[in-house]
């Protein structure tokens, strides 16, 4: 159970991802699916290319963000923000 | 119209929504950038763009990786271990290898430095309940792991994971050797105390210590140690101390005792300011350098005495030599012992002071009292050590 002040950071986390999908006109399921080819990678990193050729496509990040090797640390920040995303996206807090 | 056609294809190009050109200036750029825009090049028109950050993004998301994926540190200890070519490590070396890189990778995405990122690292690794010499491999290891260089590192890591395991060493043992491998192959310079190196003095910028190449835990990882000198022209301010400098261990006494920089209320200052206390690294002792220092100095070099006090103290005799140089336009120094500029300087000459190393006169030109024939060299060790330092 997340206290107080892990609840205000995951807040903060929504907001961002809300922002970030506003703004570039990206829909939901990129990052859930792109926060389950990372999951998928942390357990087989033979799928990182595929997974960074992915994210890379969408446009929101750059390869300056996605070196060539994995890095597991990243690719946990994937999962984290698909799972967020797709939590946002079963309440409605991504809206219409 | 055509220009505004092309200007209509260009705009196309645009990335994460961006579907505008616009003229505008370096102030609005910042003001973009400010508010959360990336600021980088677009690869298909080189413009500029300033797009929602994802950096922005990632910094929010690390600090609750493991608040919403809870499995992260088995995991991404997992994937370090095995990357490293560490077979058969027990639960509580992956726990802590994945709950360091969570912890380093964590502090590196919200802008704190590779030793911060190091020290929460081996933090971390501790906390896990394995012995603080284990954690602290783990911390470094996991540390590198997490940084964008895992590419250069870890091939070092395996290499020095197998060395480890083809000599018959445990699991433990694998990872030390993964962990020495790669900060031998740089990985993880800048970080570990292996990887560090002390350059040779620099008369010019006074001591400098720099990492390995290769790593990209950041820009900060090759530094100044934070003396550097500039020697004004006509008197003001000494020496300027960096206070967002990385210091190797090596270096660290120099930084971590305030007596050694500190401004009138005995504060460790970023800048040199007070002229009442100067820097002499123990290292230097050899040069004889001590802390007797009298003050008829300006009328001499043409330097203020806070400067030439920040000096001498900064880099001993070898800038001592410097201040003792004639100053054009300046009194030059007559040799009056009353008037001794600098710090007493053993093993050259403490009486007459700086006859020897005015570089009035080379070092083979100066007579012998007993025989009056030409000496064939009056360096000694310390001021050979000195000369060469300085260049001279």
């Amino acid at each position: 159970m997340a206290d107080a002040n892990q609840q205000k950071q995951i807040q903060e986390a929504k907001f961002e991802i809300k922002n970030l999908l506003k703004q570039t006109g990206q829909k939901p399921d990129i990052l859930i699916q792109l926060g389950n080819m990372a999951e998928a990678t942390l357990k087989d990193k033979a799928l990182y290319p595929s997974f960074r050729q992915k994210a890379l496509s969408t446009g929101i990040n750059d390869e300056s963000d996605l070196p060539p090797q994995p890095n597991p640390f990243t690719l946990s920040i994937y999962v984290a923000l698909g799972k967020l995303t797709s939590e946002m996206a079963q309440t409605g807090e991504l809206g219409a | 119209m055509a220009k505004l056609e092309n200007n209509q294809e260009l705009a196309s190009k645009g990335r994460s929504g961006d579907t505008m050109l616009a003229h505008i200036n370096p102030h609005e750029a910042e003001m973009l950038r400010l508010m959360g825009g990336a600021g980088s090049v677009n690869p298909d028109t080189g413009l500029p763009e300033y797009k929602p950050s994802w950096r922005r993004v990632i910094r929010v998301a690390a600090v609750v990786v493991s608040i919403v994926y809870p499995p992260a540190a088995a995991i991404v200890g997992e994937f370090i271990l095995s990357s490293a070519g560490v077979a058969g490590a027990s639960t509580a070396t992956i726990l802590a290898t994945g709950s360091a890189a969570i912890s380093a990778g964590t502090v590196l995405a919200t802008g704190g430095t590779p030793q911060e990122a190091l020290k929460a690292g081996v933090a971390a690794a501790t906390a896990s309940g394995v012995s603080s010499s284990v954690a602290s491999e783990i911390g470094q290891t996991a540390t590198k792991s997490v940084t964008n260089v895992v590419s250069s590192a870890a091939g070092g890591a395996a290499s020095g994971a197998t060395s480890t395991a083809l000599a018959g060493g445990d699991a433990q043992d694998i990872l030390k050797g993964a962990a020495k491998g790669a900060v031998i192959s740089g990985g993880a310079a800048g970080i570990t105390e292996g990887a560090k190196s002390l350059a040779e003095p620099n008369p010019a910028g006074g001591l400098k210590a720099s990492s390995t190449e290769g790593t990209n835990l950041a820009p900060t990882t090759s530094t100044n140690y934070g003396l550097s000198q500039n020697v004004p022209s006509a008197g003001g301010q000494g020496i300027y101390a960096d206070p967002n400098i990385i210091l190797p261990s090596s270096l660290s006494g120099y930084a971590s005792a305030p007596s050694q920089m500190k401004d009138e209320q005995g504060a460790l200052v970023p800048r040199y300011t007070s002229g009442t206390d100067y820097v002499t690294p123990p290292s230097l002792s050899g040069y004889g350098v001590n802390e007797a220092t009298t003050t008829k100095t300006s009328e001499q070099t043409g330097l203020s005495p806070e400067a030439q006090r920040a000096i001498s103290g900064a880099a001993g005799a070898g800038l001592n030599y410097l201040l003792t140089q004639p100053v054009p336009g300046a009194p030059s120094y007559t040799g009056d012992s009353g008037g001794a500029v600098s710090p007493a300087v053993s093993g050259i000459s403490s009486s007459g002071a700086t006859t020897g190393l005015t570089g009035a006169r080379g070092a083979g030109e100066i007579e012998s009292k007993q025989t009056g024939k030409p000496r064939q060299d009056v360096w000694n060790e310390s001021s050979l050590r000195l000369k060469d330092a300085l260049g001279v």
